[in-house]
């Protein structure tokens, strides 16, 4: 009984069930009788390591009850690799991508998505589909990994459309962390964009731009930190001339905590300006980011020291 | 609220014994890990003893080496029998387990942690074979996969937390103390491992998966759990600095996933989390995200490696676990008043051992199991393998 016992197709199969080997197994599943049996079928096809039509069929079915089933995946991609007729673009386009909209966080899709695509060649459609993606959860760890690795893999550094893609983004929400960091992997992850103070220059003033819209967004301060440290040619001047209207010290105004931390941390290295560096972690600790209090009194202790942090 | 021991011991019990709901089916093929976390969970709780009958103990026990392969390593799941057993029969298709249930980095450490939880003497465990087989989940640019194939090559993704698995069966086994002996055994190769480690830490100081990747809590701890069982936190480390700021600043009071547009209103006018209402205090595990129980852990256990536990306010951090996330059946939700599930129960759990909580053991900072459990491995397995 059942869809595979009752098919003729399958009638040469003997299936194999789960062996659990001791009386009182570990972490025992109670499994739909659908999803046991078709596992069965599984370990039959793969016992006699059978790469056909049918074989597709069964593992679509084992896929669509468990998509993390890490195996069927790879035995999947060996059949279809394996069969003349199997179309990889088909996979794809019918299969994988209206899969990968109902399961948002499986890893093993994006994997099998990595295998088809570097075996057909061409990224053509992938931006397209990822919108879709993005649409769902623009923030999604695999969907990045994923976008990343066609950066890498098709050589996208520094492209227009790339670039243009994470403003888009970011100008749907600027606290789009993943975003940034795709930013930064587009502009500077092939190695040369670091040293080009044209661009460091340019990725500069659009953190500022971006700060000036959210005040107390992590991720734009995050960016500008990055290119402080990293950039080529950035005046620190420049910076601390636009934090400090983020964070008035001596009374005034203080719109960003991480205004605050920056601050610290550039009058932490020159002794002439310890006392603003004081000040900046005092607020910080008594004022206005008091959950991180244990934070910001061990950088205080590192300032008074002498040592400076961050 | 204190940790409610009686209902966390009635839930873990529950999944000791009974059938799982059907939902997690999606870990059909990770079983290894998930008896693990149950058979840790109760040693955390000082349960584990009387959990089992001694029957019950060596039948787990003996599920556990059911996965082992005679090539090296563990399964995840329960190991099918070969159609063609015999073992020297290599051109038969038939043997299936070789190609289609490979042995894995994870199931292999959770298998040899839950047989160290369960204080097996490690006398079955090919040692040689999986030490040997390790050095083979290392790819060319010597980071670590999941399994090995049949063809030899290595399958899985780019994840540090095979680095930090393999890192750690390396050293359950004793592969460190093997490598000075005469004639010596293969050994991974650890400056390598190093150098790929070390080139994930992002512009924001978190390490992601791959270099220039997003940070994340998960991928962080374990790169430097990684290390810190090498004992090469700082050539691993290119901004420790950078780091601790990264793993201060994923603090937050912004627990309830409906809440999240409100909070970034309150922030636009100006708002800072400076609110006094809640003395909880919880972790995201990137920049811009909510609080989820399991990043408690991630990211506390990563400063307590780090010898910076103190950097955080523990009580808050336990309070948010005790007040916000136990759920009154026992066990822990992701976020406030979600059902509980096994991987978050653990990890919420394990978190508390490393912030003190007087109600369970003291929890070992790069495994999650107990330091008790780590004890026994340190004082009665490894002085066996000289
Ligand atoms: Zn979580």
């Amino acid at each position: 009984m059942g869809k595979y016992a009752d098919s003729p197709e399958w009638a040469d199969v003997v299936p194999i069930s789960q062996q659990e080997h001791m009386p009182a197994p570990l972490a025992q599943i109670a499994y739909t009788d659908e999803y046991a049996e078709a596992m069965s079928y599984l370990r039959a096809t793969m016992a006699s390591n059978e790469l056909s039509e049918r074989v597709l069929a069964l593992t679509e079915d084992i896929i669509r009850l468990n998509p993390s089933h890490y195996t069927v995946w790879l035995y999947r991609f060996r059949t279809l690799s394996a069969l003349p007729t199997a179309s990889l673009t088909t996979e794809l386009t019918t299969f994988l991508n209206p899969l990968s909209l109902r399961h948002l966080k499986n890893y093993q899709i994006w994997h099998h998505r990595q295998l088809l695509v570097s075996a057909i060649g061409s990224y053509e459609g992938e931006a397209e589909f990822l919108v879709d993606m993005f649409a769902k959860d623009a923030k999604n760890y695999h969907v990045w990994s994923y976008r990343q690795w066609l950066v890498r893999h098709f050589k996208l550094f520094h492209s227009a459309s790339e670039l243009a893609f994470t403003e888009q983004l970011i100008g749907e929400d600027v606290r789009n962390n993943s975003a940034w960091n795709h930013r930064w992997h587009v502009n500077f992850a092939d190695g040369d964009g670091l040293s080009d103070s044209g661009l460091v220059a340019k990725e500069l003033e659009y953190a500022m731009g971006k700060i000036e819209l959210a005040a107390q967004n992590e991720s734009a301060w995050n960016y500008l930190r990055g290119l402080l440290a990293k950039g080529a040619g950035v005046e620190e001047s420049k910076v601390v001339q636009f934090a400090v209207k983020y964070a008035g010290l001596d009374g005034g105004e203080v719109k960003s905590t991480h205004a605050l931390d920056l601050l610290a941390s550039i009058y932490g290295k020159d002794p002439a300006k310890k006392e603003s560096a004081v000040q900046a972690l005092e607020l910080l600790a008594d004022k206005y980011d008091p959950i991180r209090a244990p934070y910001w009194r061990y950088r205080l202790a590192m300032v008074n020291s002498g040592v400076a942090a961050s | 609220m204190a940790l409610n021991c009686a209902k966390q011991k009635t839930y873990w019990l529950r999944c000791l014994k009974t059938f799982l709901p059907n939902g997690y089916t999606s870990m059909d093929s990770n079983r290894m890990m998930i008896a693990c976390f149950i058979i840790s969970a109760l040693d955390i709780l000082s349960a584990l003893d009387a959990s089992m009958t001694t029957d019950e103990r060596s039948s787990y026990i003996e599920w556990i080496y059911a996965s082992q392969q005679d090539t090296g390593g563990f399964q995840g799941f329960p190991r099918t029998p070969d159609a063609n057993p015999e073992p020297n029969d290599s051109h038969s298709d038939a043997r299936l387990t070789i190609i289609w249930e490979p042995a894995t980095v994870p199931s292999t450490f959770f298998a040899l942690a839950a047989l160290l939880l369960l204080r097996d003497d490690f006398s079955r465990v090919g040692r040689r074979e999986c030490l040997t087989w390790l050095t083979k989940c290392q790819r060319a640019d010597c980071s670590f996969g999941q399994n090995l194939n049949d063809k030899g090559e290595v399958d899985g993704g780019y994840d540090t937390r095979f680095g930090y698995l393999a890192m750690h069966i390396r050293w359950m086994l004793g592969g460190d103390l093997l490598a000075t002996q005469e004639p010596a055994w293969p050994d991974v190769n650890i400056d390598g491992l190093v150098r790929s480690i070390r080139a994930l830490q992002a512009y924001d100081g978190g390490f992601g998966d791959l270099p220039c990747s997003e940070p994340h809590g998960g991928y962080t701890n374990c790169a430097v759990n990684a290390l810190a069982i090498v004992d090469k936190l700082a050539d691993g480390i290119p901004d420790e600095d950078a780091l601790i700021h990264w793993l201060v600043l994923r603090q937050t009071r912004q627990f309830e996933p409906d809440n999240e547009d409100d909070e970034d209103e309150d922030e636009e006018q100006g708002g800072f989390a400076t609110a006094t209402t809640s003395s909880a205090i919880g972790f995201n595990g990137r920049c811009n995200k909510i609080a989820d129980t399991c990043y408690t852990w991630w990211i506390c256990d990563t400063l307590k490696t780090l010898g910076q536990i103190e950097l955080i306010d523990k009580s808050k951090a336990t309070s948010y676990l005790l007040n916000k996330t136990q759920h009154f059946i026992g066990g822990f939700g992701k976020y406030p008043s979600d059902p509980p599930d096994i991987y978050h129960s653990y990890l919420g759990l394990a978190a508390l051992g490393i912030l003190g909580c007087p109600d369970v053991k003291p929890v070992h900072s790069t495994t999650s199991i107990s330091v008790d459990a780590v004890d026994y491995l340190e004082k009665v397995i490894r002085p066996g393998y000289s």
